[in-house]
């Protein structure tokens, strides 16, 4: 799991486009000008509310962003045909389509793919407890460009994991 | 730690320069309490912003790139050696650029499978070497560090020698750059 957040991690830096960096800069700038407006102003609580709200746009302006562009910027859509786990050799294969939706062209594209237990029961706390906990993560490099409304079919081989039960969430990583 | 061009240290004296036009000007409150958490607001944004522009400024100056690379076995020491050259196309000197060589075999392959793989007698398995009962890697992944202080325009060749397991056939290989 360490090593899936690391690779989200290096994804998050690395598919940064020119966009982003404006965004993220004009939301810095906007939280100086609130700490330039606190200086400013006569009442206590109002200058501790200014400053509170500055910290709090440094903290979730670049996450907002970042979630805004992703529909604009960095969308791929999947559509998963096949999922088999083989029978003699301990291998699944999954397959399916990716087709970029966004509006510039992707140099490379990733697909992760996470195996999580199954459960069957409605208990909440052991849903989020198997989704946090996956049996096993698989990365699987594209290593082609997708460009505007294309889909591409894929075919991934995930080794040393071949189980009957089991739930996969796939999550596209693009680079623009 | 990055390697610090001239745009780097500006960006880092422009924030310093910020941080403290910021105190001064919340120095005119009298305020105690308030000057005191305006001083630590304003250091929070600014650093942060320092950060993120040293994070952007990298992107944009450290441009290197592998401009060829090529590989062949050593078959009586079970070993590979890539020979390639890394350059630098940006505008400014880079400190280090590390190279991430990953190695996939190739496993969905029928004929791979041998009877041992599918099927190992119990009993055969107590006389096994300990070595041998261990499950083989399909993947191996290193990071070396190629060129160090690399200069505008210059390119620099390299040679890698890394082990080759003797099971691996049909070898995918994925190269990764980065420099910084």
């Amino acid at each position: 799991m360490a090593e899936f957040l690391r690779s989200y991690l290096f994804y998050v830096f690395n598919s940064l486009t020119k966009y982003d960096v404006v965004a993220i800069g004009w939301v810095i700038f906007l939280a100086i000008l609130l700490l330039i407006l606190a200086a400013f102003l006569k009442r206590q609580g109002l200058q501790y509310l200014v400053l509170f709200l500055s910290i709090l746009l440094l903290f979730f302006g670049p996450v907002g962003t970042k979630v805004v562009l992703d529909n604009f910027l960095r969308n791929a859509n999947i559509v998963i045909s096949k999922v088999k786990p083989l029978k003699y050799s301990n291998s699944t294969i999954v397959a399916g389509t990716i087709t970029n939706n966004s509006r510039i062209p992707f140099k490379n594209c990733q697909i992760a793919l996470l195996f999580t237990k199954k459960n069957n029961d409605d208990n909440i706390i052991k849903k989020v407890v198997n989704s946090l906990k996956p049996i096993h993560t698989f990365i699987w490099d594209m290593n082609s460009t997708l460009e505007k409304k294309e889909s591409k079919q894929f075919k991934i081989i995930v080794d040393s994991f071949s189980r009957e039960d089991f739930n996969l969430t796939i999550q596209p990583r693009c680079y623009p | 730690m990055t390697y610090m061009t001239i745009l780097h240290w500006f960006s880092l004296l422009f924030f310093i320069g910020l941080f403290i036009l910021l105190v001064f000007i919340s120095k005119k409150e009298k305020r105690r309490n308030v000057f005191l958490s305006m001083v630590f607001a304003s250091f929070l944004v600014t650093f942060t912003a320092a950060i993120f522009t040293i994070f952007v400024l990298d992107k944009y100056t450290k441009k290197g790139k592998l401009l060829s690379i090529e590989n062949h076995r050593l078959l009586r020491t079970e070993e590979i050696v890539f020979k390639g050259k890394v350059a630098n196309v940006g505008k400014f000197k880079i400190g280090q650029c590390k190279l991430t060589i990953k190695m996939i075999n190739n496993p969905a392959k029928a004929s791979n499978i041998g009877d041992g793989q599918i099927f190992t007698p119990s009993g055969l398995e107590f006389f096994k070497a300990k070595e041998k009962k261990k499950e083989r890697k399909n993947a191996i992944k290193r990071e070396i560090v190629i060129a160090k202080n690399l200069r505008p325009r210059e390119v620099r060749p390299f040679t890698i020698r890394m082990k080759y397991p003797p099971y691996f056939s049909k070898v995918r290989l994925i190269y990764k750059l980065n420099c910084r």
